[in-house]
């Protein structure tokens, strides 16, 4: 008996957006391999929908390239929760990385990447 | 509730002490005493349980927490429902618990217990330590004069009731095997404190020389020395042999009680080939 594993999260993405929803199983994946990469558990479902929710309005992002872009930022958004140690709390960490998403990385989540690891965007 | 006929074989002295919630639920299962839709109702609660825990752990800040994090979390919520069922003598009893309560009820008691236990213990050491001197052995002064007020200090029964944290180098003769926790520590207590109780019969010089003598026996000094200081007292003080008729004639001497005399006739009994080296040992010396 295994009690100690966690639910998984899927239901959460039938209530994401619909631009999102076609890309659900993709999604879910991602965030599957995200957390397993990062070696964490999810316990409560809503990150998918909270970081799609925050980014949907960018003027970066477009239908063909916007699944692409959520998954990178899924696994960017679990790698610095990890690299963090869980001081960063989910909603300010998303607001930071929608923040600098648009400007200074217009759309890039490689540049955004380097500007989080790099611990610049945490001095207020 | 048919099912729950008293099995000879779900014995408690079987089930692991230090696991004991998980290890009932196994041997409860295993035996057929706990159905398919049991178990599913058990897990569902455990889930909704622990993930109770991990949002006030991560104190509603985050929706994901480290895998290993949680295993200790769910490690901690065990303990503290096993230490609630643990004060049913009969195993059965505390399966028809487990069926026929909830369980986060369950572990609210078991966190009052196990408050309990951290507030006993810690007054229980209080007044050991106040009894007790520096021996002038840093394994014995660094685990009890340094090591138990960190416990107390770090010791976290909200979120690892399981966990010991005192690494208990100090060797007592008679370590609880099998315990964890705040249930660990209590054990190591009540071990120390039958100790001390006997080494304070003896004059303090008297024990730091033996010691002493027997550290430099295994070149070492008594500050390096990490061995049972009650062992190589007691070794010294019965020079003509560890049998049990010699305890008696000491205890008989110190005038102990009948705890302290029980204790000696355990350690002569169980012990008497490491009485016998300490003691070879130190006329080496």
């Amino acid at each position: 008996m295994n009690w100690i594993t966690l639910r998984p999260s899927e239901p959460d993405l039938v209530q994401l957006n619909t631009r999102t929803q076609p890309y659900g199983l993709s999604l879910s994946q991602t965030q599957r391999s995200a957390l397993a990469a990062t070696g964490r558990i999810e316990f409560e479902s809503g990150t998918l929908s909270a970081l799609a929710d925050a980014f949907c309005s960018s003027p970066y992002l477009s239908q063909r390239i916007w699944c692409d872009v959520l998954c990178e930022l899924t696994e960017l958004f679990y790698y610095i929760k990890e690299r963090t140690e869980d001081h960063v709390c989910d909603e300010l960490l998303i607001q930071r990385m929608r923040t600098l998403f648009d400007h200074p990385c217009e759309g890039s989540v490689q540049k955004l990447s380097d500007l989080l690891e790099g611990g610049l965007l945490w001095l207020d | 509730m048919a099912r729950l006929i008293v099995d000879s074989s779900l014995q408690r002295n079987v089930l692991d002490e230090g696991h004991y919630a998980e290890a009932l639920l196994e041997a409860a299962a295993r035996l057929d005493l706990l159905g398919d839709a049991d178990i599913a109702r058990l897990q569902d609660a455990f889930h909704r349980l622990l993930t109770a825990q991990c949002r006030a752990y991560t104190g509603g800040a985050s929706r994901s927490i480290r895998a290993e994090t949680a295993r200790s979390l769910a490690e901690s919520v065990w303990f503290t429902i096993g230490l609630r069922l643990k004060q049913f003598p009969n195993p059965i009893d505390a399966l028809a618990m487990l069926q026929n309560r909830a369980l986060d009820s369950i572990f609210q008691e078991g966190r009052a217990l196990v408050d309990a236990q951290v507030r006993s213990a810690e007054l229980f050491y209080r007044l050991e330590r106040a009894r007790m001197y520096r021996t002038g052995s840093k394994c014995f002064d660094s685990t009890f004069f340094d090591g138990f007020p960190a416990f107390f200090a770090r010791y976290n029964p909200a979120y690892g009731a399981h966990d010991r944290i005192l690494t208990a180098d100090y060797p007592v003769i008679f370590e609880p095997r099998g315990l964890r926790g705040i249930e660990f520590i209590r054990g190591y207590l009540d071990a120390w404190q039958t100790e001390n109780r006997l080494l304070r019969l003896f004059p303090a010089t008297s024990v730091r020389r033996c010691a002493s003598l027997y550290a430099l026996a295994n070149d070492l000094t008594l500050s390096d020395l990490c061995e049972n200081l009650c062992e190589i007292t007691l070794a010294a003080a019965l020079p003509s042999g560890a049998d049990q008729a010699a305890g008696k004639r000491l205890t008989d001497k110190l005038g102990c009680p009948p705890p302290l005399c029980a204790f000696v006739a355990r350690v002569c009994r169980e012990r008497r080939g490491n009485l016998d080296r300490i003691r070879a040992f130190m006329r080496g010396a």
